[in-house]
């Protein structure tokens, strides 16, 4: 048995991810050979003959998009491992600014550009837009989670070596967190800064934005646990990802709206930043993007030019 | 109708016993309860707004099912 995780444009956190299964990680490699991965070993090319392959990171240059038609020939069983490959996740936020911006800010803008502000020409060109995996290759299997929680790997990992089948919760982060509804009275939206949250009662409910009712679970809801309201790290939960009339925006306003008795038009006008609070990890994605309720497309379009 | 109710995924937010067109619901200690399930009209908006994905209704399916997009089942399938 061979492993190989591949990188694109991502962070290796889920590569780290893996790494953090600790003493586990010895069952592992007892079991399947990894032979390929550019974060934790000096191998240049993927192999011809790997079994599971992994691949982090969403497609966002030529270089990525190579990188990613190369992994699918060599490997039998290809795994979208982490919400970049998934949904496109962060990398896909650069969408938000054209090429020209996006390379006139890193090579010229930022404090620690050369101070001759050349915009190298020898580096991957970027594609037009992000992309997750799945919009461009064959994908066995996706893997949320920004990065993937190491205890939910500790169980996946084996099983998916051994060619075993696991039966997991398939809910939303609500279902694993432990908060209750409070009283509900005067409700305002307020920024992550302002105030802090009383531990007992649901964050929504209290005014932040948290978007634990949209969102995948596998994360044992570890913010909202911490007094940190979700912000959708994991991807859209199943059933916004299956219903065409359902999407992160409108739902979000909808069980707001629901909580409040505001009308939903006046709860729009509370929300500050849509790209950034609601679609920070999936903006990248087709399949999220060609929903028709979706704000994705008029995000995008808003960009400088 | 037997409707359950995953009583620790439920966040008792209520969304359901308001949403409700039938009043199937009531809050008891911060957990949805169907007290009425025989009222159930089967419209399924329970489910819609449940935050936590609480809720079961065994046997009944909509009636009105909007297309889904084939690439969106095929992920579906793949999610683990």
């Amino acid at each position: 048995m061979k492993i190989a995780i591949e990188e694109l444009a991502g962070c290796s956190g889920c590569t780290i991810a893996v790494l953090d299964l600790h003493e586990m990680l010895l069952d592992v490699i007892e079991a399947a050979d990894i032979v390929y991965s550019p974060v934790i070993m000096d191998v240049k090319e993927p192999p011809g003959d790997i079994d599971i392959a992994f691949v982090t990171g969403a497609v966002r240059n030529e270089e990525n998009h190579e990188r990613l038609k190369k992994i699918r020939r060599c490997s039998k069983t290809l795994v979208a491992l982490g919400t970049c490959a998934c949904y496109g996740g962060i990398s896909g936020l650069s969408m938000l600014s054209s090429n020209e911006d996006l390379f006139r800010y890193i090579y010229q803008e930022v404090e620690t550009a050369k101070p001759d502000g050349v915009i190298p020409t020898d580096v991957p060109p970027f594609l037009y837009r992000a992309f997750a995996v799945g919009d461009l290759a064959k994908i066995d299997y996706y893997i949320t989670g920004c990065p993937p929680k190491e205890a939910f790997l500790r169980e996946i990992i084996p099983a998916m070596i051994a060619g075993d089948t696991l039966e997991l919760s398939r809910k939303s982060v609500c279902s694993e967190c432990d908060r209750f509804m409070g009283p509900v009275e005067n409700w305002s939206l307020k920024h992550r800064h302002e105030g802090v949250p009383d531990r007992e009662h649901c964050l929504l409910g209290q005014g932040y934005l948290c978007l634990g009712s949209v969102t995948f679970g596998r994360c044992g809801a570890a913010c909202p646990k911490n007094n940190i309201p979700c912000h959708g790290c994991n991807g859209p939960s199943l059933d916004i990802l299956r219903e065409p009339c359902r999407d992160i925006y409108n739902m979000m306003v909808r069980r707001i709206s629901d909580l409040t008795d505001k009308p939903a038009k006046e709860v729009e006008k509370e929300l500050y930043d849509v790209a950034h609070t609601m679609y920070a990890f999936t903006i990248g994605s087709l399949i999220m993007e060609d929903k028709e309720t979706s704000k994705i497309r008029d995000l995008v379009k808003e960009r400088g030019r | 109708m037997d409707i359950r109710v995953d009583k620790d995924a439920c966040v008792g937010c209520g969304l359901c016993v308001k949403d409700c067109p039938m009043h199937v619901y009531e809050l008891q200690d911060n957990v949805s309860v169907p007290v009425r399930p025989n009222d159930c009209m089967g419209c399924l908006s329970c489910h819609e707004i449940c935050p936590a994905q609480a809720l079961e209704h065994r046997g009944i399916y909509p009636a009105r099912r909007h297309y889904i997009d084939i690439k969106v089942c095929e992920m579906l399938r793949k999610v683990i």
